[in-house]
């Protein structure tokens, strides 16, 4: 893990909207490769943003990003690192609702050599990693929230990316569903996968090897955590030891890895 | 799923939007076509005159309005009879007259019977008329046919009666359904004296053509000579404004047609902006997001051309049996006027993407996922 580069590295990254909305205000930030991160805080903190600058569907006023040890600027092509080095997973309303499922998973997949026939292929299997098989001739508007959301992670999945960025994807989930795309959190980061979670659920955020806490526009808070315990509206976190789950992650390499 | 299908769905999912487009486009390649094919018509039947002579080359008035419109002089005639290469040239006067509803452009030709055989001209009943006769006429075989006549009756034309004296064959459908006069008559009763209208030149003793064709328009400036179809505007200006006005109302409809492309473009635009975002996110880039926005509208046009050509076929038949232009138009469906059909649709498409294009291309990502 200390030879490979941090997944991400950001230096004073500040993001202002046209009225002088400083949304972010001078971000450091280091994610290192197979870490799980989880970035908490209050309503209009900037964590959107933030997210928005790392998936590079955004551009920075100020300070800079690198991805895997190079900066975002010096990607010869953006479109690639958005297709390939993250797969990004909304809040909501990301699924286009007139094409099937499978093909909603495909979509990432447009335009990266794959045949019709390979993509198909591949969207069914990512499909059956988040049990979401059955549904893949459904239109999104025919399957639940939750179940939308296990698409929609399936589909960031889809050219198997360094990175899983997202953004509350049990926001607007009711706790069974909740439980079920945490699950699928886990075993992503239990296979070794970088992943990124803005979340206000603390059973998500403890799923995390690192929770961040935000508060207008900076982080004022980086905190290692330990897995397994799972302690509910503990604050403290000063017992916690640095995650070791390395060991039991290379038992799976299912998830995804294709 | 394929890009194609992709298309596909997004068109399928706004069924009454994309049916409307296609039939906007299918309207206007409908016009424009229309026009095309019958104006194509009147300029083949306005050449078929000129084929009625089998010539190696026809002598006219330069820049005269309209072909039947061309005046040609006793010395004129002579001239061009004289000019180095020309072994035979039957001058000719030609008018159009209207006989009745069915036939409202009866063709009368006025010719010497001694130039007949030069001319083409078979006698198939009766007899020639007279050189100098006045109410002797022959008809072509399809116009006595048409109307009813054989050899001994009388035939109602340019304000006087004549007596049916022989039928002829040309060979040429369009000779065939005309008439003949003797010279003098038809001059006297349309007051031009010593007048024709056009001057076949046959038998250009060996030369080529072009070398006599030359050689007359240099000895008569005032006058033009015509071997092809498409050199005819030199002698019908007509048929050249009619041409402009072909291409004008093509350009209109390319206009008009690329508002309402445009319209629709930017309207899916708006509406499915959150979804274009979306796709950049995924990794699509800029172009290739536009590209699926460009397909669908391409698509529409291409189906309107086609549907469009359809309609013209149908519009095009439905005039021609109209009783007042029965008879007057000849659609002349070429690939010409598919092309022009593309042409028009495609051009409407690519004028009106033009500018939702750019305004999707410029959309940046995060604007459009932030977009409701
Ligand atoms: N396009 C924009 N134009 C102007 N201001 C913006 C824009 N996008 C975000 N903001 C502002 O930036 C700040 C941070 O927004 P952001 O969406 O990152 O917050 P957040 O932490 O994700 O909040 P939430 O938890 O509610 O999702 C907010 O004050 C928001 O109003
Ligand atoms: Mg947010």
């Amino acid at each position: 893990m200390s030879e490979s580069p941090p997944a991400f590295e950001t230096h004073g990254l500040t993001r202002t909207f046209p009225g002088h909305v400083e949304a972010l205000r001078g971000v450091d930030l280091a994610v290192a490769s197979g870490q799980t991160v989880a970035i908490t805080g209050p309503s209009g903190c900037g964590k959107s943003t933030l997210l928005h600058l790392l998936a590079a569907i955004d551009v920075p006023t100020g300070g800079s990003i690198s991805a895997a040890g190079r900066p975002l600027g010096e990607w010869p092509d953006l479109s690639e690192y958005r297709r390939s080095y993250v797969g990004l997973v909304f809040q909501f309303h990301d699924l286009i609702p007139r094409i099937p499922v499978s093909a909603n998973v495909e979509l990432p997949m447009f335009w990266t050599g794959r045949s019709p026939r390979a993509r198909r292929e591949r969207a069914r299997e990512l499909l059956e990693l988040v049990d979401m098989g059955f549904a893949a001739h459904r239109l999104p508007t025919e399957i639940s929230g939750g179940e939308r959301q296990r698409v929609a992670i399936a589909r960031a999945l889809a050219n198997d990316p360094a990175v899983l960025l997202a953004d509350e994807p049990t926001g607007s989930l009711d706790s069974a569903s909740t439980e079920r795309v945490i699950d699928l959190f886990r075993a992503l980061r239990d296979e070794g996968r970088t992943i990124v979670i803005v979340t206000h659920a603390v059973e998500v955020a403890a799923v995390a090897d690192v929770v961040v806490r935000m508060r207008d526009g900076v982080v004022v808070e980086a905190d290692p955590q330990a897995r397994p315990p799972v302690v509910l509206g503990n604050a403290d976190g000063l017992d916690r030891q640095a995650p070791d789950g390395r060991a039991h992650r290379a038992r799976q390499g299912r998830l995804g890895r294709g | 799923m394929t890009f194609f299908g992709l298309v596909v769905r997004n068109l399928w999912a706004k069924p009454v939007r994309s049916i409307g487009l296609a039939l906007a486009v299918a309207f206007a390649v409908m016009a424009v076509v229309t026009l095309a094919v019958t104006s194509s018509g009147l300029e083949e039947s306005a050449a078929a005159i000129i084929s009625v002579g089998k010539a190696d080359l026809t002598v006219v008035q330069k820049g005269a309005a309209d072909i039947l419109s061309s005046t040609i002089d006793k010395n004129e005639l002579t001239s061009v009879r004289s000019t180095r290469g020309v072994a035979n040239a039957v001058g000719v006067l030609v008018e159009i007259e209207r006989i009745n509803a069915a036939n409202p452009a009866f063709i009368e030709i006025g010719i010497e019977p001694s130039d007949m055989a030069a001319f083409g001209v078979t006698l198939v009943a009766g007899r020639t008329y007279g050189a100098t006769a006045a109410h002797e006429v022959m008809l072509g075989w399809r116009a006595a046919a048409n109307l009813g006549l054989h050899v001994g009756s009388t035939f109602k034309a340019n304000g006087t009666t004549n007596t049916v004296t022989g039928l002829f064959s040309t060979g040429n459908a369009f000779g065939d359904a005309g008439a003949m006069f003797p010279l003098p008559a038809i001059q006297g009763y349309n007051r031009v004296p010593g007048i024709v209208t056009l001057v076949f030149v046959k038998d250009v003793a060996g030369e080529k053509a072009a070398a006599v064709a030359r050689r007359i328009e240099y000895r008569l400036p005032e006058l033009t000579t015509i071997r092809t179809a498409s050199q005819f505007g030199r002698a019908d200006r007509t048929l050249v404004y009619l041409q402009a006005a072909v291409n004008g109302s093509t350009v209109l409809a390319i206009l008009i047609g690329a508002v309402i492309v445009g319209n629709t473009m930017l309207l899916s635009l708006f509406e499915r902006t959150r979804e274009f975002g979306l796709l950049r996110a995924v990794g699509w880039t800029r172009w290739r997001t536009v590209s699926l926005l460009a397909s669908e509208s391409l698509i529409l046009a291409v189906g309107g051309a086609g549907l469009g050509v359809g309609l013209s076929f149908m519009v095009a038949t439905l005039l021609t049996h109209l009783p007042v232009l029965a008879g007057l138009l000849t659609p002349n469906f070429t690939a010409d006027a598919f092309a022009r059909a593309l042409f028009t649709a495609l051009g409407m498409t690519v004028v009106g993407a033009l500018y939702p294009t750019i305004r999707a291309a410029v959309l940046p990502p995060i604007k459009a996922i932030q977009y409701e």
